[in-house]
């Protein structure tokens, strides 16, 4: 498994794929930065040109970080098995598992990298050009990219796993997205009336986060509390568990 | 050391109800140059593919290197090169690049296999080039340099030749004439251009319909029909009786237009001519063919053969 996650590094290194993706996720927070100074110069006493208003509009949506991971996957996998890339993986005798497995070490690595230079580069950017001011800081940004960390791990392996399984990509996001937006939206509704399918409802991501309030007034994350946060990793692990099986089980019989 | 290099014991894979392999045996040797010959959906990628783990066999052993088992077959494809259907490579990475991954997924120390292997199939002027800006007979080319990376004891080739140019049919052919005798690689390769595998080849696998229905060698094949007759006649009925009855062991085929094929005909013109005479059976064509790979092949799937 070594050399496939050293030779993919190779080829992720020495491919535009990163540097274009990487580029992407640095741009969009100095972008919204950027722009929201430059209506400082027109209108002195904007409203929203203030740290606490550039910052929660990730921290009010933790999902972003389910997103990226998505999109992070695609980019770096997708056309692997059209090239026949994951052939030649094979014939050189390295399990289907193994490749699993290798992939979601790359990606994490890759991803953890991203996620560190583009929340620097988030809150440099915001501390140096907007007004420091608002409930929500950088500390709340920094603390949300920590609690949420398992569930976007556990984001990263089902899209590895939809990846794997649909030879088109349309196709495995729209399987990503019934798994992590659609279908605890459904479940949500229907544990209105049953009261079983709410609990399990409310442990999926997309539910466990929309109670929050953060806003321009105000910034009580889930993670705030104890129970929140333990909910948060807890959400977590057991999405990295179930997606992690049902990858494995999935890969081994997995035919080219 | 092990007898085969490559075994299958009644290999079968199934698609739903397409049987797209069909309790399948072959042996290929240490050493051997194997053939692989059939139709378009006989089966030889499917073969191939299940050899190189791309698919698992419905039913059946295969074995490589003498090994079986999953976890011994994939520490044995360590062992293999292969090409399958189409070359597989990252197009947006050069030639060069592509080696290198490959070499590092390998676990192939040094850099010096990667100079060697493009210089050997004639893509180290072109090393630094994009893959996906090659033409189809340099990618052709790469994907046989990706397999020969850090010099396999077998090489599996899925219609190597396809999409060469001329010059480059006989450079490949020597180049695994090359491989096969100066570095003792085995190899196993498809193709149903079977000119090219006859002059290629030392044995072969014929497969129909997703079944074996012959393995045979080189010399077996050359000395089983190493030349056949044809006979046209003005009465083919009279003069397969007449066959029948006085040459009883001579194997024969009717053909159209009134031709009777002798294969591997065990007397002289003369004797043939002379039966047709004696029962006043006109002679009006005759001639003596080699017999070729594609004859044998022919033969094989179809006719009515008599004896």
């Amino acid at each position: 498994m070594l050399n496939y996650v050293k030779s993919e590094f190779y080829r992720i290194i020495h491919s535009p794929t990163l540097y274009v993706v990487g580029l992407c996720f640095i741009a969009a927070p100095l972008l919204l930065n950027i722009m929201l100074y430059c209506f400082t110069l027109y209108q002195p006493d904007f409203p929203y040109s203030t740290t606490s208003f550039s910052y929660s509009n990730i921290v009010a949506n933790p999902m972003t970080f389910c997103f990226a991971a998505l999109f992070l996957v695609f980019a770096l996998y997708e056309g692997n098995e059209k090239n026949g890339n994951l052939k030649n993986v094979v014939t050189s005798g390295i399990s289907r598992k193994k490749i699993f497995m290798g992939q979601i070490v790359v990606c994490l690595v890759v991803s953890v990298i991203i996620l560190i230079i583009t929340v620097s580069v988030y809150i440099f950017s915001a501390q140096f050009l907007l007004k420091v001011e608002g409930p929500v800081t950088a500390m709340d940004l920094v603390v949300e990219s920590l609690a949420v960390t398992p569930i976007a791990v556990a984001a990263l392996i089902l899209s590895i796993v939809v990846s794997m399984i649909f030879e088109k990509s349309s196709i495995g996001i729209i399987y990503w997205l019934c798994i992590f937006v659609f279908v605890p939206q459904v479940l949500f509704y229907i544990g209105i009336k049953i009261d079983p399918i709410r609990e399990i409802a409310l442990w999926m991501p997309q539910n466990l986060f929309s109670g929050m309030q953060v806003n321009q007034s105000v910034c009580t994350p889930i993670w705030a509390t104890q129970n929140g946060l333990s909910r948060c990793l807890i959400s977590g692990f057991i999405g990295i568990a179930i997606f992690g099986i049902v990858g494995v089980f999935s890969s081994r019989k997995r035919e080219l | 050391m092990e007898k085969y290099v490559v075994e299958t014991r009644q290999v079968t894979k199934s698609y739903g109800s397409l049987l797209a392999l069909d309790d399948v045996s072959i042996h290929v040797k240490r050493g051997e140059i194997y053939g692989l010959i059939g139709d378009n959906g006989a089966g030889k990628t499917t073969l191939l593919k299940a050899l190189t783990g791309h698919i698992w066999p419905t039913k059946g052993k295969i074995c490589l290197f003498n090994q079986q088992g999953e976890k011994e077959l994939e520490c044995c494809r360590k062992q293999i090169g292969a090409v399958i259907e189409k070359p597989g490579f990252f197009p947006y990475l050069s030639v060069e690049k592509n080696l290198e991954y490959c070499r590092i997924l390998k676990g192939i120390p040094g850099k010096d296999c990667i100079e060697q292997v493009l210089r050997l199939v004639g893509l180290w002027d072109r090393r630094k080039s994009k893959c996906k800006e090659l033409s189809m007979g340099m990618k052709q080319r790469i994907g046989l340099a990706i397999a020969m990376i850090g010099e396999p004891q077998l090489l599996i080739l899925d219609e190597p030749i396809n999409g060469l140019d001329p010059s480059g049919i006989i450079e490949f052919r020597n180049l695994l004439h090359r491989l096969n005798q100066e570095k003792n690689i085995t190899i196993l390769l498809s193709s149903h251009i079977l000119s090219e595998l006859q002059q290629i080849a030392t044995t072969f696998g014929f497969l129909s319909k997703g079944m074996l229905i012959e393995e045979i060698s080189i010399t077996e094949l050359n000395e089983k029909c190493s030349n056949y007759l044809e006979i046209t006649v003005s009465d083919i009925d009279a003069y397969a009786a007449m066959l029948d009855q006085c040459f009883p062991d001579e194997l024969y085929k009717i053909l159209p237009n009134h031709v009777v094929q002798l294969s591997c005909p065990k007397r002289n013109i003369e004797e043939y001519s002379q039966l047709a005479a004696s029962h006043g059976i006109l002679i009006t064509g005759l001639e003596r063919h080699q017999y070729s790979l594609e004859d044998h092949y022919i033969n094989l799937k179809g006719g009515s053969n008599h004896a």
